[in-house]
């Protein structure tokens, strides 16, 4: 048995003391890994409630009731932030993925404290595939949530299908760990390689959707949203 | 070889190569609407893949939290995300004769328990489904009333709702999912309907991601 409150307590009272003498975007950014980190806790209370009270096995609770459970406690303070304090769009991202930065981490010290850390393939493969699938997650449901459903009931529609996105790749992750042989490699690749291809299209295809600081692509004569071109051009067009 | 293990490796890799065009197109061209098909198509398949993937590593289907629902239903909200901002470039006044067939939709969704049985999916399943058919209904009926041709997309989201429901009800009176037989044959059809969005959705694309 490891007590994951005491765990949370000497992990978090560091960062928090942080919290006095760091600037605004630290500072969010701070807070959002110690939520990252509650939220794991208060998810493993979750999913324990419901283990039990469905009855099942280690394995069923992995693959159909963690990633549902904790997707769903990972989305509630993103929520929170995103409807009451209306961030800008690049801070949601910035929020959702230092969300799952401490949810990844507070669940690794959680393995860590339980098994040991003399294993150090064991620990570096589960830190390139459990702590990003995380990532991947925040990735995808800070930038869907900034980029593309953030209009009207674009919101609601677009966050629930985002949830549901992040739950089945959580899910198919799970599923594959606990299967042998090809299956279980596989698993541990897809979340990094995933990620690996969002940061290529990132840079390679599209330096004006998620960078604020995209120049304008001079050689096909694009100008991109966020470019300076273009915000002097939104004004000229406002005066 | 089982007929249920071909027809959803047909529907995944349809599906794979469809999400991939249309995150291309999303990207190149800029298009908000081209990414939420490309994010309805990677739900539907990863729905089927875990399906499958549960099916070949642990023998069953999974149980408890219907976690294939969740992602198919996370499918057609993406779907309907994509009706909405259709209707934000063009409002439509409301329309009794749409709202009836999206009603039935409901009914029917919550009658034979699609996406269910469990009562949260379910709801959730005939408001997604019955929103779909209404602001799909209510483009098709605008434009008849003005005389002009009704958009292929419209009458293609129809069919794809209308397909996935009788996907649900046609197992209900099936026992042998080892060879072909209907349901497989309306699998495939709603396959190739889903399949079929990403080229109508080519023709009225417009230029809108900020």
């Amino acid at each position: 048995m490891i007590y994951i409150e005491n765990i949370f307590v000497c992990v978090a009272i560091p960062m928090l003391l942080s919290l006095f003498f760091t600037e605004h975007r630290q500072r969010v950014f701070t807070l959002f890994v110690v939520a990252g980190m509650a939220v794991c806790l208060l998810s493993a209370y979750v999913s324990s409630f419901f283990m039990n009270y469905y009855q099942t096995d280690a394995i069923t609770t992995t693959i159909e009731i963690t990633p549902v459970c904790e997707e769903v406690m990972k989305l509630l303070p993103l929520l929170f932030y995103f409807l009451i304090f209306e961030p800008e769009k690049k801070q949601v991202t910035h929020a959702a993925i230092a969300l799952s930065v401490g949810f990844a981490t507070f669940e690794n010290v959680c393995y860590l404290t339980e098994n040991g850390a003399s294993q150090f393939s064991f620990l570096l493969v589960r830190g390139i595939s459990a702590g990003a699938v995380h990532i991947l997650c925040g990735i995808l449901i800070g930038c869907g949530m900034a980029y593309v459903f953030y209009h009207r009931w674009l919101r609601l529609t677009g966050t629930i299908g985002l949830l549901g996105a992040c739950i089945i790749l959580h899910a198919c992750y799970n599923l594959l760990i606990t299967a042998d042989g090809i299956w279980k490699r596989i698993g541990y690749a897809f979340p990094s390689v995933l990620i690996l291809v969002l940061f290529l299209a990132r840079h390679l295809l599209v330096p004006g959707i998620i960078l604020s600081e995209a120049e304008p692509d001079s050689r096909r004569n694009l100008v991109y949203p966020f470019s300076e071109s273009a915000k002097k051009s939104v004004k000229s067009k406002k005066e | 070889m089982n007929f249920e293990i071909i027809d959803n490796c047909y529907q995944i890799t349809v599906l794979f190569i469809c999400m991939l065009l249309s995150a291309w197109f999303g990207v190149r061209k800029r298009s908000r609407s081209y990414i939420m098909l490309a994010f309805g198509y990677g739900c539907f398949l990863m729905g089927t893949l875990f399906f499958v993937l549960h099916l070949t590593i642990l023998g069953y289907v999974p149980q408890i939290f219907y976690t294939c629902e969740i992602s198919w239903l996370a499918a057609y909200l993406f779907f309907l995300s994509l009706l909405l901002l259709r209707a934000e470039y063009r409002t439509l006044p409301f329309s009794i004769g749409a709202l009836l067939p999206a009603l039935l939709t409901a009914a029917a969704v919550l009658r034979f328990q699609i996406f269910g049985p469990a009562l949260l999916p379910c709801a959730a399943c005939a408001a997604t489904l019955g929103a779909i058919v209404y602001l799909s209904g209510s483009r098709i009926l605008f434009d008849r009333k003005h005389g002009r041709w009704p958009s292929h997309l419209d009458h293609c989201f129809l069919l794809c709702v209308l397909l996935q429901i009788s996907i649900y009800i046609i197992s209900m009176f099936m026992s042998d999912f080892v060879h072909f037989n209907l349901y497989f044959a309306v699998d495939m059809l709603l396959t190739v309907m889903l399949a079929a969005l990403l080229p109508l959705l080519h023709r009225e694309v417009r230029h809108d991601l900020h």
